[in-house]
């Protein structure tokens, strides 16, 4: 999905409204966190996703202008909570249409590994230590009589 | 040129047609296996990246609907609650299974018998049991002697660790006094016949980045392989030929290119999985089998069987580091494995515990049951579910019914435009009381272990990745489509070894039975070879 300027700035407020920065700051939003472009890649390989998602986005900034004389990107998120409300009442709910992709985004993000304290790298070849097994947790399994059918 | 003819063309180079070729292999024969899938580089499995959990759901993904890679075939599964699983490669679908790997029990065999329901099998676990024991050497099977469940075992590596999810899943059990043991699981938990030890990096079942877990490329085909047998990677068989006299000819398949090629063989053996042996049998029609290949019964490709799953994800208040550790292979429990006519079904169920989720799928998992909500309220409801999960299976025996079947599509082709097959599979209504009973049991024991809440997935829809019963084992001809030792009754030199050949699914993971069968047939074979075709 190929975006103007204009347009991936209007993306970038949409995926806050996808997923918003935490109150206590801790969490980057979606699009502060700059995943606009990744995501807008990935609905590449949905054309008829990213055709409505382009309308959308041409109807936020539309909705925008009237109502708040600014494009939908300027808004703030009260605003921009608004037009997209008007938006989904009109048929077109544009952040529910981009959580798959953006949730895969985000939480696939090394920023975004560290805010929640796990380790900004792929499970390999790292791994993760874990204590042998105790064979102490089975001295009450150990005192029933074997129970499978013998046939 | 001359056309070759081998001594043994197996099909099918997954865990039933690796065990068999590795046993085979010390007779010396020519033989060939062929295989639609490659050979895979465990550097390129999903886990080496960032993206690991979008890959689970996209090339690495279980179904091959899902992930369209060319050497898969399409399944059309929309008339049943549970969809195909597999995976098409040197290896099979062991390069995408949990690596759980309990054996089945001495009465799985003996249910007619025992409790009126299914049928008998024409073996038992007594005479398995010696190609269960070699095969969990060969595998390098991690787990615990003494479970009350089992008939005595031996186990040849030490069990996988349980983690902290583990340890709080197995006080559950303790507190309401159920049986539970660490589970047998194909992963390698020390250094093991040229594997790696596991690192408890997680998602088993997008492939095994380390080398530990036992999927057959590194188990049993590099063995294989060095005594002579040949795999040949990216050829798919159309057909199964047919001889005059009545014996099979041979196969023709398509090469990596798209060629069509032919081979010809003594003896054919089929390793293609519960749907693709019979889809292969039905395929190959003459006019002395028009109605398939080795189907006088009309049993190939009913009876399928599949097991219902009921997945029960317990949330807790406190992080279980559940990230660690073999996804799937913890601990299971069998106190619900034997029939107890006042629980309103016959036989019954095994719980497998399955740890907790990564990031991404916590969230999309937590957006599909409303926990996670788009906007306001998102960190919050991820807070709530991230690292705070652990889930169990009910993993429940299904019975042989023969309106559950494969069939051949009338319209979908996989890409070299063989028809591919159709499935049509409805839940009995003892398995519905199963399920139930099992969500029921379940929420009890992640109750005791200190769950709050609870989410129910039943049937589990993406579950279909033990396919059984199609070509099912017996001494009637009319009743069954193999003997006791695989050979189909209609063609002398025609074996299945995989999961076709199941006669009941038992209430486990089936790749240990799957592959003691597979030695047992070939171990039959070798003692026979005199007079194979009597």
């Amino acid at each position: 999905m190929n975006l103007s300027d204009d347009q991936l700035r209007s993306f970038a407020a949409l995926l806050d409204e996808v997923i918003p920065p935490s109150a206590d700051g801790r969490m980057p939003g979606a699009g502060q966190l700059g995943l606009a472009g990744r995501v807008a890649r990935d609905l590449g390989a949905q054309p008829a996703l990213a055709e409505i998602v382009v309308a959308g986005l041409a109807s936020a900034d539309r909705v925008a202008r009237e109502e708040c004389d600014r494009p939908f990107a300027a808004l703030g998120a009260t605003d921009r909570r608004r037009v997209l409300a008007r938006l989904a009442e009109a048929g077109t709910p544009l952040a529910g249409m981009l959580a798959f992709p953006t949730y895969i985004a985000y939480y696939e993000h090394p920023e975004v590994l560290v805010a929640l304290g796990r380790e900004a790298r792929p499970p390999h070849p790292g791994g993760y230590e874990l204590e042998p097994f105790d064979e102490r947790l089975l001295d009450g399994v150990r005192k029933r009589a074997p129970f499978y059918r013998e046939c | 040129m001359a056309e070759e003819t081998v001594d043994v063309l197996i099909v099918g180079a997954g865990a039933a047609g690796a065990a068999f070729a590795w046993s085979l292999a010390d007779t010396r024969m020519r033989i060939v296996c062929l295989e639609q899938g490659g050979w895979m580089n465990p550097a390129t499995y999903p886990t080496t990246g960032m993206d690991w959990e979008a890959r689970a759901l996209g090339d690495f993904s279980v179904s091959p609907n899902a992930r369209g890679r060319k050497e898969d075939y399409p399944v059309n599964d929309a008339d049943s609650p549970i969809k195909a699983a597999m995976f098409s490669a040197v290896g099979g679908s062991t390069i995408l299974y949990a690596g759980h790997f309990p054996r089945l029990h001495p009465s799985d065999f003996r249910t007619k018998s025992l409790d009126g329901v299914g049928e008998d099998w024409p073996v038992d676990y007594a005479t398995l049991e010696p190609y269960y024991a070699e095969n969990d050497r060969m595998m390098g099977v991690a787990g615990l002697a003494g479970d009350p469940a089992y008939p005595p075992k031996e186990v040849p590596l030490p069990p996988v660790p349980l983690g902290k999810l583990g340890e709080r899943l197995a006080s559950g059990f303790d507190e309401l006094g159920w049986h539970w043991w660490p589970s047998d699981s194909a992963i390698a938990t020390r250094p093991y016949r040229g594997r790696d030890r596991c690192v408890n990096l997680g998602p088993c079942i997008s492939g095994c980045s380390q080398g530990a877990k036992a999927s057959t490329d590194i188990t049993y085909w590099p063995e294989a392989v060095r005594h002579g047998v040949e795999v040949r990677p990216g050829c798919r068989v159309r057909e199964i030929l047919l001889r005059d006299d009545g014996m099979a000819d041979g196969v023709v398949y398509y090469d990596e290119a798209g060629n069509e090629c032919r081979e010809r063989a003594e003896i054919v053996v089929i390793a293609c999985n519960g749907i693709g042996t019979p889809r292969l049998l039905l395929n190959s029609t003459s006019r002395a089998f028009p109605d398939g290949l080795a189907n006088r019964s009309g049993l190939v490709g009913k009876n399928l069987m599949f097991h219902p799953y009921g997945m029960v994800v317990g949330y807790f208040d406190e992080p279980l580091e559940g990230y660690k550790g073999p996804t799937g292979c913890s601990l299971m429990s069998q106190e619900f494995y034997e029939t107890d006519a006042s629980r309103g079904f016959v036989r019954g169920y095994s719980f497998e515990a399955v740890r907790g989720m990564g990031p991404v799928s916590a969230a999309l998992s937590g957006m599909g049951s409303g926990r996670v909500p788009v906007g306001e309220g998102h960190h919050e409801g991820f807070a709530q579910v991230h690292d705070r999960s652990a889930a169990l299976l009910a993993i429940c025996e299904d019975l042989a019914e023969e309106r559950n079947r494969v069939t051949l599509d009338p319209e979908l082709k996989d890409a070299n435009g063989i028809p591919a097959p159709k499935i049509d599979y409805r839940l009995s209504e003892n398995s519905e009381r199963m399920l139930a009973h099992g969500v029921e049991r379940a929420k009890e024991v992640l109750a005791a272990a200190g769950a709050r809440e609870f989410q129910v997935n039943s049937p589990l829809s993406v579950a279909g990745w033990h396919l059984m019963g199609t070509a099912r084992m017996g001494l009637d001809p009319e009743r069954s489509v193999v003997n006791e030792w695989g050979r189909c009754h209609d063609v002398r030199n025609l074996f299945i070894i995989d999961g076709s050949i199941f006669v009941t699914a038992g209430a486990v993971n089936p790749t240990s039975t799957i592959q003691a069968l597979a030695l047992y047939v070939a171990d039959r074979m070798k003692k026979n070879l005199a007079n194979l075709f009597d």
